[in-house]
């Protein structure tokens, strides 16, 4: 069979307090899967499980991260980063991080907030539209369902560049 | 790195729909979303008749649903289309003849399509 790369996939992981929020991008334009996975225990092992998982499940050799370097505040996010960081080094991976900056330089057009890089997400991949969490006001923390629109643009920030 | 398509796209085409894997199976006539979950995870084949109705459900054609095994299916194909080609050219010519090496000409150049 003649593989190119149309099927060429590429995993993005955004982790968040209760798990990660991922996307599976083939080819750079399809979205084959998405979505926020909980992972319930505090340990680094069943997190890295999980992102494993979706790794063999796609077929991918190729992660992307968020480039969190010059984020000088260690929360759980950073932490789960660099043990992502270490895993795919461990399993040769092809590892592409992406800066904060680049997504919004990607995405200047639509704005600069997530919540507008989000719709401008949604409305190139209506898919997603439904999960589209409400707007955030200044009491809310940040709905789950976010991480999965950080994910995408992480992907596709990368099929950008 | 893979760029073989997926076996499968049912569940991508099922995420689209929002419809869950209990739903789809309830659609199907199933008892529960397990068989899905199993369809999509390429874990089992699923019968003729649960393709067709993924295909109704999803609004796809087969070939879309089934890239991946479509090409895995061709390609396994290949050398005895090839083998049967050597020996039909074998053969004395006849209209039959020719029009099954046409047959066989075409299936050799294309990639599943005819689904």
């Amino acid at each position: 069979m003649k593989h190119n790369a149309k099927h060429m996939r590429i995993v993005a992981v955004d982790p968040c307090l209760k798990g990660f929020g991922f996307a599976v991008l083939e080819g750079g334009t399809r979205l084959v899967d998405w979505g926020v996975a909980r992972v319930w225990g505090t340990g680094e092992k069943e997190f890295v499980a999980r992102v494993e998982d979706l790794l063999l499940r796609y077929r991918s050799k190729c992660l992307v991260l968020e480039d969190l370097d010059n984020v000088r505040r260690v929360s759980r996010k950073t932490r789960r980063v660099r043990v992502l960081e270490e895993y795919g080094k461990r399993s040769r991976l092809q590892l592409l991080r992406v800066s904060r900056a680049s997504v919004r330089a990607a995405f200047q057009d639509a704005g600069v907030t997530k919540r507008e890089i989000a719709l401008a997400i949604s409305n190139l991949f209506p898919e997603l539209e439904p999960h589209l969490p409400p707007e955030r006001k200044p009491w809310m923390s940040e709905d789950e369902r976010m991480n999965v629109f950080d994910a995408v643009a992480l992907a596709l920030t990368t099929g950008a560049s | 790195m893979t760029h073989e398509p997926l076996r499968t796209y049912l569940r991508t085409f099922r995420r689209r729909t929002c419809l869950s894997q209990d739903e789809v199976a309830f659609l199907l006539g199933s008892m529960c979303g397990t068989s899905v979950s199993r369809h999509e995870r390429g874990h089992r084949v699923p019968v003729l008749g649960a393709v067709l109705g993924y295909a109704i459900i999803f609004g796809a054609n087969i070939s879309e649903l089934y890239e991946g095994m479509l090409g895995d299916v061709h390609e396994a194909m290949q050398p005895r289309v090839r083998g049967l080609l050597r020996s039909l050219e074998r053969q004395a010519k006849s209209g039959v003849r020719d029009r099954k090496i046409a047959v066989l000409k075409k299936l050799l150049s294309q990639k599943g399509k005819a689904i």
